[in-house]
Parts: C-alpha cells; sequence; structure tokens
C-alpha cells in the first residue's frame, strides 16, 4: 500500500522532459570500427583471456556470419550496418582502482547527472555500510568500481565483473556461460556470445541468501558502441539472490545498439528475483535516435522446487526485443513473468517471455502490462509450452493493453502448446483504452489530466509494480508518469 | 532456387491438359484467371511451417502425393435432418439425382458454378486483390465446380437450405477444388448448412473455397459439418464480406479428415454489422485438426466474437490460431474470443495462437485461451454419486461442448450437430 | 456565488439545456427536482466541466469569474466539488492515494504546503469517525466492487475531505437505503455555512427530508419551469412532475 500512496508525489516532482540527456567525453580506449575475425580476438586479448574462451567466441562469430536477422517481431528499424559499429572501447585506466579515489572524477561525475540517487551513490562514493545495495557499476563495457565486495565475500557469494571471473573464477564460468543460452541460440545472442565486453557474474553457493539486492548501473556511452553485456548468475543448492538491474542513457541522435546476454542457473531449492528497470534513451518526439534494445534473456531452474522471477519495467529505448524466458526441468519449479511495457512517440516494443514446462507439477505466472501511447507499437508475444512428461504443470497468464490516443497500436500474440493431459493452461487478454470517465472523475478532484492519467496508468500497472523491491518501485512509478508525458491533451 | 513439392510438381505439369476441361475453358478471362492463380501457386508451392500461419500445420504427408491405396473401415453416418432444398455434389461434380431443386422460393437462385460459367456470367469470380494464399491460388488455378447461392433483396428463406459434398474416391486425381459462391442482396436471410462428408474410407484431398457477401442487413447462418473420410485430407477457405448492419454466423463442427484445415477469413466492412464465428472439433486417433481465423474490423461500430472448444482424444493434435485485426479509425468495435481444448488422452496435443493486432483505441476485446484434462474433482464427484466414470465423462464432455453447439440459432441444426457429438462421443 | 444566465447546452448535438438561469449565493442550499431527461445530469456535467457537454449559448459566473473559462481540475480546485450519480471505478489505485492526491493537488493549488503521508492519514480518519465509515475502504482500490451506498459514501468522504465552496450532489440519494442516505445527508449539512453553497439534484424528495433546501426549483426540458421554498418539494411528490411542468 505504502507504495501506491506515494505514487503521485513522484509523479509529480519529476517535471523534466528526459534528464538524464548529456554526454561525457571520457577519452576512449577503441577497437577499430567493424567486426572481423581479428576484432574478436582483440577482445580477448584485452582481456587477457584463456584460450577456450576466445574459441568459444570464435565459435560463436563464424556461426553468427551464418545467420539471418530475425525479422517475425512487430518492428521496423533501418537495417543495421554490423560493420559501421565498434565493438571495444574502455575508459582509460592505468591500471585497476584499489579504492573509488583512483576512480577518474568525471565518473563519478555521470552517476551523480545520472541522478543515481538512490543509495547507490553513497555507496560508490564510499560511505560503506549505509545500504545494503551492492552494486557492480558497468561503464561503457568495463566495470571501474566493485563494492561491498567484502562482505559478500565472508557469505562466499561471488559478485564480479565477468570478466573479472574468468581470471579469478575460470571453472564456473567455463561451466555455465552458453549452458542456458547457447553461442548458437539467435542472431544477436551469436553476436553477443563473439564481442560480449564485460557485465556481471554471481554465484550464490550452496544454502546462503544472500544478505543484499545485488545491483548493476549500465549505461552507454561512447558514440557508436554497441553495448554487449553478458550476465551469468548462479543460485547453487538452497540459495537465494535478489538482483536489480537498471538502466539510461545519454541522448544521441544515433541508433545505438544494445545486444545483452543474460543466463540465469538456478539449482534445487534455490531462487533468482531478476528486476529490471529499462529507461534507455527512446528517441525523441520524431522518432530520431534511441537505443535498440534487442536483448536475450533466459532462466533455467534446473534443480527441484527452484524459482525465477522476472520483473520488467520497459519504459525506454526506441525499439525492445526481449523475452526474458524460463525454462523450468526441475520438478515443482517455478517461473514468473511481471512485466510493465510503455511506449510513446514512436516507440516499438516487442515483448513477452517463453515458459518450457519440462518437470513435473511446474508452475508458471504471466502478468503482462502493455501501454501504448503517441504513435507507439506495442507487442506482447509469449509462449507458454507443456511437455510432454510436465504432468500436472500450471500456467496462468494474464496479459492486459492499455491505448492511449487512436494513433497507437497494441497486439498481443501468444503462442499456447500443450503436450500434457494433465496441464493446465489458462490465458486471458484484455485490450481497452483509458475511459473518459476515468480521467474526468480524477480531474473533478483538482488532478491535472496527466496526474490523472498517470494516477490511472500506475493503478493498471499496480499488480507489476508491487513486485517490485523498494528501490526500483519508486522509481518505476516515476517512469510510469515520465514516459507518458505529452499522450494526453 | 528450391524444389517445388511432388504433389505441386503434379498440379503445375497436368495443368494445360487440365485447363480444357474444366468449366470455362471457353472463356479468355477465366483461362486467364486460372493462368494467374497457377502462377501465384507455383512461386508459392503449399505452405510450409516457416509461413507463420502454417506454423502449426505440416502437408507434408499430403504434399508428397496421395494415393487412395489407405481404405479404412466405411464412416457410420448419421442421417440428415429433413432438408427440403438439397444440393449434391459427388466427386465435385452435381448429382441431380439426389438434389431437391424444385420449388425454390422467389429470388432464390440456388445452381453450380459450372452451369453459371457456361451461361457466360463470368462476373461471379471477379476477385478482389492479389491473391498471397498458396491453397487459395491452387483453387483458383483447378476450381471445377461448387455451388452458386444467389438471394435477392429482401428475401428471406426460413428452411436451411443444405449443401451435400459427398467424395466416394476413385477419381483420377483424388482431388476436389470446389468453388462456391454465396450472395445475399440487403436485407436478405438464409441459413445454409454444409456436408462434407464420405461414403467411404478414401484418400482423397478435398479444397472447397466459398466465398461469401452479405449486403446491407442481410443475414446468414452458416453451418458446416466436415466429416470427411479419416483417411482424407480437408483444406477449406471461407471469405467473407459483410457490410453495414449485416450479419454472418458461422459454426464448423471437424470429425472427420486425417488432417482438416478450417480457415476463415471475415472482413467487416460495415457499422452495426455481427460477425460471430463458432465451432467445435473432435478428434481421435492421429486425427489433426487446424481451426484458422480472421476476423478484420475495417470501419468503426461493428462486433465480433469467437468461441471454438475442441475434445482430443488418441494421438489427435488441435490446434486453434485466431486473430482479430482491428485497423487505424474502427473504433468502437468490440472483438472476444475465447478458445477451450480439452485433452483425453496422454498424447494429444494442442497448440493456440489467439491473437489481437489493435490500431485504434476506443476498442474493447478480449481473448482467452485454455487447454486442460476434464476437472477431476468434478468427475469424483459425480462418481461418488453413483455415477460410473465412463459415464461421467461423457456428461462432462458433453456439458463441455454444449455452451458451443448452443450457439447455434437453428433448432435442426443444432439437434442434428448435438446428436453427431454425441455418436462420436460412443467412441470415447 | 454561482450565477447562470441562459444557459444552452448540447451533447452528441442534441441541446438538453435550453436557457436555464439560477443564482445561488452563499449560504444557500438549492435543490433542483426534474424527470428524467430533464437535464439534471447535463446540468452538473455542465458545471464541473465535462468534455463532450458543450455550452452554446449563455453564460456562468462562479465567484466573479467566468467558469467555463476553466478546466475540469481548475474548477476542482476553485472549490466545485461534484458528487456523482455513478462514481467511476479506477482499479488499482488506493482509495487513500487517490484521496491524498486530490487533497494535496488543491492545497497546492492554494500555494499550501502539501500533506504528508502520516498527517494525511490522521486527517482521513477523522473524516472517517465523524461520518461513521469504515477504514478497510481506504486500502481498497476506488470504488472498485463497491456496492451502490458504498460508492456514494465514497463521494460523501471526499467532499467531507476537500471540503468545497460549491456542492453539487447528482442524484446522491439514488440507489441508497436510509441509512446510507442519512450518512450522506450529515456529510452535507456537516459543510454547510454561510460561505459556502450547495446544489442538490435528485428525483425525488426524500433526500430532502434530510437536507432541508433554502430553494426548491423544478426542471423540466431544459428549463427551470417554477422555483419556491421546501413545500415546493412536497408538492411535486403529491402532484407529479406532469402536472407542475405544464402549470
Amino acid at each position: 500500500m505504502a507504495i501506491s500512496q506515494e505514487t503521485v508525489e513522484q509523479v509529480a516532482s519529476v517535471s523534466e522532459k528526459y534528464k538524464y540527456g548529456f554526454v561525457s567525453d571520457i577519452e576512449a580506449d577503441t577497437a577499430p570500427i567493424g567486426l572481423n575475425e581479428d576484432i574478436v580476438r582483440f577482445i580477448s586479448a584485452k582481456k587477457e583471456e584463456p584460450e577456450w574462451l576466445l574459441e568459444w567466441r570464435l565459435k560463436a562469430y563464424r556461426h553468427w556470419l551464418t545467420m539471418e536477422e530475425p525479422e517475425w517481431a512487430k518492428v521496423e528499424f533501418p537495417k543495421i550496418d554490423f560493420q559501421d559499429i565498434y565493438y571495444y572501447s574502455a575508459p582509460v585506466q592505468k591500471e585497476k582502482p584499489k579504492s573509488l579515489d583512483e576512480v577518474d572524477p568525471e565518473l563519478l561525475e555521470v552517476y551523480k547527472k545520472l541522478g543515481i540517487p538512490l543509495k547507490e551513490q553513497e555507496v560508490l562514493a564510499g560511505v560503506e555500510g549505509a545500504h545494503n545495495v551492492a552494486v557492480d557499476a558497468v561503464f561503457d563495457s568495463v566495470s571501474v568500481a566493485t563494492t561491498f565486495r567484502e562482505r559478500l565475500e565472508k557469505e562466499g557469494v561471488i559478485f564480479c565483473p565477468i570478466s573479472e571471473a574468468v581470471q579469478n573464477h575460470p571453472e564456473l564460468v567455463q561451466k555455465y556461460i552458453g549452458s542456458v543460452v547457447p553461442h548458437t541460440d539467435n542472431y544477436y545472442a551469436a553476436l553477443n556470445s563473439a564481442v560480449f565486453t564485460d557485465g556481471s557474474f554471481c554465484y550464490i553457493p550452496k544454502g546462503v541468501r544472500c544478505p543484499m539486492e545485488l545491483s548493476t548501473y549500465f549505461r552507454i556511452n561512447a558514440a557508436q558502441t554497441g553495448q554487449f553485456e553478458r550476465t551469468l548468475i548462479i543460485a547453487d543448492d538452497e540459495s537465494y539472490v535478489s538482483y536489480l538491474e537498471g538502466c539510461t542513457a545519454p541522448m544521441r541522435d544515433e541508433n545505438q545498439l544494445h545486444a545483452a546476454v543474460v543466463e540465469l542457473v538456478i539449482h534445487k531449492d534455490a531462487e533468482i528475483k531478476y528486476s529490471t528497470v529499462q529507461n534507455w534513451y527512446p528517441g525523441d518526439e520524431n522518432g530520431v535516435g534511441g537505443i535498440y534494445n534487442f536483448v536475450t534473456k533466459r532462466a533455467a531452474c534446473r534443480g527441484e522446487n527452484s524459482k525465477v522471477s522476472w520483473t520488467q519495467v520497459e519504459t525506454g529505448s526506441a525499439i525492445t526485443w526481449k523475452y526474458p524466458s524460463c525454462i523450468l526441468q526441475g520438478d515443482n519449479s517455478v517461473g514468473e513473468f511481471y512485466s510493465i511495457a510503455i511506449t510513446n512517440n514512436l516507440q516499438q516494443a516487442d515483448t513477452g517471455t517463453k515458459m518450457i514446462h519440462l518437470g513435473k507439477n511446474t508452475s508458471s505466472t504471466i502478468i503482462s502490462k502493455g501501454i501504448s501511447a503517441g504513435r507507439a507499437q506495442n507487442t506482447y508475444r509469449g509462449l507458454v509450452r507443456m511437455g510432454r512428461k510436465a504432468d500436472n504443470a500450471r500456467n496462468h497468464t494474464v496479459c492486459d493493453s492499455l491505448l492511449i490516443g487512436d494513433k497507437c497500436g497494441a497486439h498481443t500474440v501468444p503462442y499456447i502448446e500443450n503436450q500434457s493431459r494433465t496441464a493446465k493452461i489458462e490465458h486471458e487478454a484484455t485490450t481497452s483504452k483509458v475511459s473518459e470517465e476515468q480521467l474526468f472523475y480524477c480531474q473533478q478532484r483538482g488532478l491535472s489530466e496527466e496526474e490523472s492519467m498517470a494516477l490511472i496508468v500506475n493503478g493498471f500497472c499496480k499488480e507489476v509494480l508491487q513486485k517490485l523491491p523498494m528501490e526500483f518501485a519508486v522509481e518505476a512509478q516515476k517512469l510510469v508518469g515520465i514516459s507518458l508525458e505529452g499522450s494526453v491533451g | 532456387m528450391k524444389q517445388l513439392t511432388p504433389l505441386a510438381q503434379d498440379y503445375i505439369g497436368r495443368f494445360d491438359t487440365a485447363l480444357q476441361s474444366l468449366p470455362g475453358h471457353d472463356n479468355p478471362g477465366i483461362t486467364a484467371l486460372r493462368k494467374s492463380g497457377l502462377e501465384t501457386f507455383s512461386k508459392l508451392d503449399f505452405p510450409n511451417h516457416r509461413i507463420e500461419e502454417w506454423r502449426f500445420t505440416n502437408l507434408n504427408a499430403l504434399t508428397k502425393g496421395i494415393t487412395d491405396d489407405v481404405l479404412a473401415e466405411p464412416i457410420a453416418r448419421s442421417e440428415a435432418f429433413d432438408a427440403h432444398i438439397i444440393f449434391t455434389l459427388v466427386n465435385g461434380q452435381i448429382d441431380l439425382g439426389n438434389s431437391v431443386l424444385d420449388n425454390l422460393p422467389e429470388g432464390m437462385r440456388l445452381t453450380s458454378l459450372a452451369t453459371e460459367l457456361a451461361k457466360g456470367r463470368t462476373e461471379l469470380l471477379e476477385t478482389e486483390a492479389a491473391e498471397n494464399r498458396s491453397v487459395v491460388a491452387l483453387n483458383t488455378a483447378f476450381m471445377e465446380d461448387g455451388f452458386v447461392l444467389e438471394l435477392d433483396e429482401n428475401v428471406k428463406v426460413d428452411a436451411p437450405i443444405l449443401i451435400r459434398f459427398v467424395s466416394n474416391g476413385g477419381s483420377p486425381t483424388n482431388a476436389r477444388h470446389l468453388r462456391n459462391i454465396v450472395h445475399l442482396g440487403a436485407g436478405a436471410e438464409a441459413t445454409l448448412v454444409e456436408e462434407h462428408v464420405s461414403n467411404g474410407g478414401h484418400a482423397y484431398f478435398s479444397n472447397p473455397m466459398t466465398k461469401i457477401s452479405l449486403e446491407e442487413g442481410a443475414k446468414l447462418h452458416h453451418y458446416r459439418l466436415q466429416n470427411e473420410s479419416k483417411t482424407a485430407f480437408h483444406l477449406s477457405m471461407v471469405d467473407c464480406d459483410i457490410k453495414d448492419g449485416a450479419f454472418y454466423d458461422n459454426f464448423t463442427l471437424s470429425l472427420g479428415a486425417r488432417l482438416s484445415r478450417n480457415e476463415i477469413s471475415a472482413d467487416i466492412l460495415g457499422s452495426g454489422a455481427t460477425c460471430a464465428l463458432n465451432g467445435a472439433y473432435l478428434m481421435r486417433d492421429k486425427q489433426h485438426c487446424d481451426t484458422t481465423t480472421l476476423t478484420r474490423h475495417l470501419v468503426p461500430e461493428n462486433d465480433s466474437r469467437q468461441i471454438y472448444k475442441g475434445v482430443l482424444d488418441g494421438e489427435s493434435r488441435g490446434i486453434f490460431q485466431g486473430k482479430i485485426h482491428i485497423a487505424e479509425d474502427a473504433q468502437q468495435v468490440a472483438g472476444d474470443q475465447l478458445s477451450k481444448a480439452l485433452l483425453l488422452s496422454d498424447r494429444a496435443t494442442v497448440a493456440c495462437k489467439p491473437e489481437l493486432e489493435i490500431y485504434a483505441d476506443d476498442v474493447k476485446c478480449s481473448h482467452g485461451a485454455t487447454s486442460g484434462e476434464l476437472d477431476e474433482d468434478a468427475l469424483f464427484y459425480m462418481q461418488s454419486r453413483g455415477i460410473q466414470e465412463d459415464e461421467a465423462r461423457k456428461i462432462l464432455i458433453t456439458a463441455f461442448l454444449t455452451d458451443v453447439i448452443d450457439e447455434i440459432e437453428t433448432e435442426a441444426v443444432r439437434t442434428y450437430f448435438a446428436k453427431i457429438a454425441t455418436d462420436w462421443l460412443e467412441g470415447v | 456565488m454561482l450565477e447562470i444566465k441562459d444557459l444552452h447546452a448540447e451533447v452528441g448535438g442534441k441541446e438538453i439545456l435550453k436557457g436555464l438561469n439560477l443564482t445561488i449565493n452563499a449560504g444557500e442550499i438549492h435543490a433542483i427536482m426534474g424527470p428524467n431527461g430533464a437535464g439534471k445530469s447535463t446540468l452538473s456535467y455542465v458545471l464541473a466541466g465535462r468534455d463532450g457537454y458543450e455550452v452554446t449559448k449563455g453564460s456562468v459566473l462562479y465567484k466573479g469569474q467566468d467558469l467555463l473559462d476553466f478546466s475540469p481540475d481548475e474548477r476542482a480546485n476553485m472549490g466545485i466539488f461534484l458528487a456523482f450519480q455513478y462514481p467511476v471505478e479506477i482499479p488499482g489505485v488506493a482509495s487513500a492515494t487517490f484521496f491524498k492526491t486530490a487533497y494535496n493537488a488543491q492545497r497546492k493549488y492554494r500555494g499550501e504546503q502539501e500533506v504528508d503521508a502520516m498527517e494525511f492519514l490522521k486527517l482521513i480518519r477523522e473524516k472517517t469517525n465523524e461520518l461513521g465509515i469504515k477504514d478497510d475502504m481506504l486500502k481498497r482500490p476506488v470504488n472498485v466492487g463497491f456496492s451502490g451506498g458504498e460508492k456514494k459514501r465514497n463521494e460523501v468522504l471526499q467532499m467531507a475531505l476537500l471540503e468545497p465552496d460549491l456542492m453539487l450532489l447528482d442524484e446522491t440519494d439514488s440507489g441508497l437505503d436510509i441509512d446510507a442516505l442519512k450518512i450522506a445527508a450529515d456529510g452535507v449539512n456537516r459543510l454547510r455555512s454561510p460561505e459556502r453553497a450547495g446544489l442538490v439534484i435528485t428525483h425525488y424528495q426524500r433526500l430532502l427530508d434530510y437536507i432541508v433546501p433554502d430553494f426548491v426549483h423544478v426542471l423540466a426540458d431544459g428549463r427551470i419551469v417554477k422555483s419556491g421554498d421546501k413545500s415546493l418539494a412536497l408538492e411535486l411528490e403529491e402532484k407529479g412532475y406532469t402536472e407542475m411542468s405544464a402549470a
């Protein structure tokens, strides 16, 4: 309840158009433009990677060459010239910082401008112990600061940039990388496998409940630099972790590609809660600029009673192509997907999930709220599949779409496949608009039209907002209001 | 270029010869139309799973070429209800002996396409934009006959009009490409019942395409029974244009064929129009039944609804794909859709894709889809009252089907279809 | 406080109000009675500024300003409160959130400090206690799943909270049992003061037993056809609208 009571204050307190629009000019150490095997080798060499990883990257690259870009999503954009992208750029550092004092002050300045307002900034500034949020800050592909390491280490939790994990825990990385999203999986995942520069790695050992929420801020910075993050999280038996991911990006006129891969492995009786607030630059009112967000996220619930929960609030990006998925292998495993996708102006989102039920008594829940305004196109695309051995499996799906204005589109494309007699699938979807009556009622009580809209839409999204951890819920509610600015009146 | 399927090659190879004996062969317009159909088909071949609309239905068993060497046991057919107007086509040819066409009400015409083409009525085939559905293109190239039903303005025919498509096998190509045309003038009303049946267990390819146009305020009930031979392939298409204030409802009961596809495409072109697409499919053994609908709301103020229910036994597979499209500016539209499937056996499967594609904001649309087994609690409850399990199952399945069969407005047809469903259940 | 002159208004191209005149001074409660379709609800929507209710002629002065120049939220912030005949459901938005948002919007408009959650909770609890409304309503989404009576009570609670200068009650009595009716009337009576005014729209005389009006008007076919004191309401009840409108 407390969350929703705060809603409108927060909506009202944020009135700027897009306050994260600026560019910082840190000198980049950049690979030549374009992509070939030498670039893949360059990246691997820069990262001082072992031979097996280079080989894996090359395999991915060679496979990528044989693939074609997927065209089935309901999104339109000019063809990407993959040879016109820089695949490696890193902020200049003499050597890895031993403390935050050694971090480029301009970086810290960036965080300030970003309004990494929350506790994270204190954390980055070194105010230790004040808050239980560990931040592995990814800035332009290279992790520059990792905090709370010690506290996590005491519990045996490994939380570090994946490049570091490759050096320090190669056996874990080798065992799990590509095990959920293989290098052949899809066009963008193959590309990512070949050229990923960094990302987060997290391992929660058996029986450990991670003592704090883990958080990573991604930020795209240098012009024309595609971002290829790779995240790998492993929850060993009976462990638990909640992972937060949030993003903002500088204003740009040129489209920027982001093709991340996130792999989650959940063992017996373990649980991962993965929350995302995505607020990358969506382009301007005329659809100029904006991020292409082509992400592959997948969780494998390998063990019995394992559980994964994806919660996402997608308000940014010019194009979102994203289907956080759950492979429910272990008996009694649980998959959840809670999503809010807001598109305004000329944004396009094609997002949803896949629930692949393989084990007995597996269950999944999908709640998707799509809001389309301006001239935007918003598509829910999802798959629920009950395998032959998924005895007594259950799925319940609700996907609701809201239309604001008569020039936008809202689409629902669910695929439902049942091969198990005892499995039950229930799917329901609705599409409607914000009613004129509701708007008038709010206005009659003194709320402006935009405030009214923000309030009603927040109400529409409530079931999903409630699933977010506190820090994110607050930010997400603000975003709902901000994202819809200009959509009424 | 990839190779065409054997069946496509076969069709293309015998087109020129076939053309000589197909109706309208002496008319250059019709010939040109057939040729363009063949050209499109040659480009597209039979659909494969890479085509989104066909991802769940694989035509390999058909396209490698059918041979009529599998004789299943003859189908026990239930007797049709008592109809006063009957039009019978046997193996694609009109069978006047088994038709009742005297005493047609004034303002109603029911004839065969071949007859009408012989009269030079080529306008019946004047079709709209280029076709991108290969099975329709094939039908255009090879259509041999079909029925033509025309009602003048305000002509209301109360009695159901029965059209029987009977296949006996044994014809040289084992294929029936039928083209049917229905046109209801403004304010006209009719109830049309189609039966697609077989007198034996032959393998054949049945490909009926029906084009319907309903003028302002016209009303058509269109009831279809697909009870083809268990070794047959049935790919049917219905295209329907619905104008201002017109009403179209379609109910398709599918139980026959080894592989069937019931494809309906309805364009709502007028305000105040209603389109109701309903159906039930009852499948067993290795049968495959695909229902694919596309409802397009192209103008404001109209509504559509759909309910499809499937009962799947044995190793059968049911498919439902339903798309509701609402065009930009088609405001104040309501579209509802429901798909439910019941799996009776461990090997039966279902796939469902209910799709909403919406470009107008003042709309109310919903779809629901469920699949699963019979309610175990209800089953147990009934058993605890002394009802045997088999009996309890049948009661529950009947109840499951009843609310969709109840969508059939015409009582005689409702009773007839309910009886067929009950008979089918005896085999569960 | 409110001066309506020769008001003509259309809905969907159809003229509903056809030259309505009405003046309400501070401290007065007026009742408007009339048959269905007379334009009672239209009048309340026009005053509150609902989209689609188009004024084609005439003027409305509120506290000396041309009311028709203002948007619905501005009118609300200027002290006009409409208790809806059919209060609207807003799923997912807790009533307390909604009330606080509205309360703070109006404070902000007046240049006052907004209140925080704790302070607000104290305030709203006072109001619910005064009106005998259960607190659990605050947690439920706005009007969602409320009974007809609960919805109306919710309107009265909001009115008590927002303390408007001009109360417009659109058929607040419809669908209410006698206890609920008393709560509603109590809410209005508590707010009665020399600075405030009210316009009670109703079909039946019953409500006026509890909210005793200073003036009663009969609205028929878009015009006020008869005005008088509270005895007019009783007369109406007795003779029915047909006879009275004809008079």
